[in-house]
């Protein structure tokens, strides 16, 4: 049944580093639409950067990235924007001296229709109440959790078929974690496509569809979410178990 | 008293128009940090312009000012675009140095252009002076003030509730998360240095209304409106506003109460008290 799904983001041999040095050594994935995918891998094995170079964030040296058929490669991120994939950075970014609500009006920012801003953001405190509390607050104040979920709101607000989220967990106490978890799922009922990065292999593997493990910049195992939590592989080699 | 509310009030004045080169500096750095020391050659430029407006067209500064804010957003935009953008993609040193190098070509090149006499406007609309019993109010300085609480306003108004202002701000929070949300970052980048010139635009139109033009004019203002904004908190345009006038009026006190020729010094002695007790400036810590 999961090969009927279309796929909406092919990635063939990426490449990509920094400074002249390639930290991604060929990775090639599908995504299919409105799956999860998580992207497992301890730090530092190229995890961010696969994002990254897909994001625009940073330039592919080589490699293919093709989203609902288009070459999309070395894109600049403004650019992806608009053709619905949003990223939630890792460390979250927000616009720090913004209200909550201003940043979110930000994440809509190539939207020109007030009527339909109005909704998304109506939309997104309907899935996050705690952002909607805190709207008028400045976002540099709040904890990291709540500045994770206006990360996230934020990331929703243009609408997005593709969102992607770097690390989410990152930084935040464990019950925190399986709230932002759960509202991933909720996200992905809605329709859209998920891909999550992560280091809490566990949790992410019980929540996603798909999953792969990097290590040096290649991808070392793949399969669906709870055949990896059981595998042992992934266990020695990852999970520490 | 009278000569100290006179004092302060011609404090004011020269302070609002180093406040407006200041709020150009702190933008063009907290957006995409890059030192601008062609401030000052903006603002010598837009006050040729006026200059030249107001010989051949007859028009009165007042009336020359949106012309001369749109032909510095221009300039600017077009720096932006030639120099600017190609500076940020290189070494660190050549992103400071690139605007003093642009303001040595600007100040020989209006030597060239215009010779080195000094100029000024011979009749302006408004002159003559209103005497308020404890100070006398030169009209003419007046409006100089007036028009940069307007455009210091419209700086302030432009950056917090227009689209292309919060994407100026945006890109000056996080320019990674900017662009994740959809906005071009160059383009924010052309339109932040564009503002920034067409602000010091506004503030050498308003001067020529009792300053002399020369192409050396911007010096001063130049290296004043940078104390400024080191003593507002560096990047800080509400900082640099306050900084600009706390310049000019250590300016005009020093002058009434020691010498004119101290006035420098009170300046600095200013800002060094300043840094003293508060080394990140009045309003940092970005």
């Amino acid at each position: 049944m999961e090969n009927k799904k279309e796929k909406i983001l092919q990635v063939t041999n990426l490449e990509a580093g920094y400074n002249g040095m390639s930290v991604l050594h060929g990775i090639s994935f599908d995504v299919k639409e409105g799956e999860i995918l998580a992207i497992l891998g301890s730090n530092g094995v190229g995890k961010s950067t696969t994002l990254r170079a897909i994001t625009g964030v940073i330039k592919p040296i080589s490699g293919r990235v093709v989203y609902q058929g288009e070459d999309i490669t070395g894109l600049p991120s403004h650019k992806l924007v608009a053709k619905g994939i949003s990223m939630v950075p890792e460390g979250r970014m927000l616009f720090a001296g913004m209200t909550v609500e201003d940043n979110l009006l930000m994440g809509a920012y190539l939207e020109k229709d007030k009527a339909k801003i109005q909704e998304r953001l109506k939309k997104v405190y309907g899935l996050f109440p705690r952002v909607e509390e805190r709207k008028s607050q400045i976002s540099g104040t709040l904890s990291g959790g709540e500045q994770q979920m206006v990360a996230i709101a934020r990331g929703l607000m243009c609408d997005p078929k593709l969102l992607i989220l770097d690390e989410p967990s990152l930084g935040l106490m464990p019950k925190l974690v399986q709230e932002i978890f759960v509202f991933v799922k909720e996200i992905a009922a809605t329709g859209i496509t998920v891909i999550i990065v992560e280091q809490n292999a566990n949790d992410t593997l019980a929540m996603c569809d798909y999953a792969f493990v990097v290590q040096n910049g290649e991808v070392v195992i793949e399969g669906k979410g709870h055949e990896l939590l059981s595998n042992e592989d992934v266990q020695k080699a990852y999970l520490g178990g | 008293m009278s000569i100290f509310l006179q004092a302060l009030y011609e404090g004011i004045i020269n302070g609002s128009s180093l406040a407006l080169i200041a709020m150009g500096i702190a933008l063009v750095w907290g957006v995409m940090g890059i030192l601008s020391f062609s401030q000052g050659e903006f603002l010598m430029i837009a006050m040729f312009a006026a200059y030249y407006l107001n010989l051949y067209l007859n028009l009165d500064p007042i009336v020359a000012l949106p012309f001369c804010m749109a032909i510095m957003f221009c300039i600017g935009f077009f720096i932006y675009k030639l120099i600017i953008a190609k500076a940020l993609k290189g070494p660190i040193l050549g992103q400071r140095l690139i605007t003093f190098a642009l303001s040595m070509v600007l100040i020989n090149l209006a030597l060239l252009l215009f010779s080195g006499d000094f100029k000024t406007i011979q009749k302006v609309a408004v002159s003559g002076s209103i005497d308020l019993g404890v100070i006398v109010v030169a009209k003419n300085k007046l409006v100089p003030l007036v028009i940069s609480g307007c455009v210091a306003g419209f700086m302030f108004w432009f950056l917090n509730k227009t689209r292309i202002g919060k994407a100026i701000r945006a890109t000056s929070m996080n320019k990674t998360a900017a662009g994740l949300v959809g906005i071009d970052s160059e383009k924010a980048y052309a339109f932040a240095f564009g503002l920034s010139a067409a602000v010091a635009g506004a503030a050498g139109c308003a001067l020529t209304y009792y300053y002399y033009v020369y192409p050396n004019v911007g010096a001063n203002f130049q290296l004043f409106g940078f104390i400024a904004v080191v003593m507002g908190g560096f990047g800080s345009i509400p900082g640099a506003l306050v900084g600009g006038l706390i310049m000019g009026l250590a300016d005009s006190l020093t002058g009434v109460y020691f010498s004119p020729s101290f006035k420098y010094v009170g300046i600095c002695v200013a800002f060094l008290l300043i840094v003293q007790f508060k080394p990140k400036g009045l309003f940092g810590g970005k």
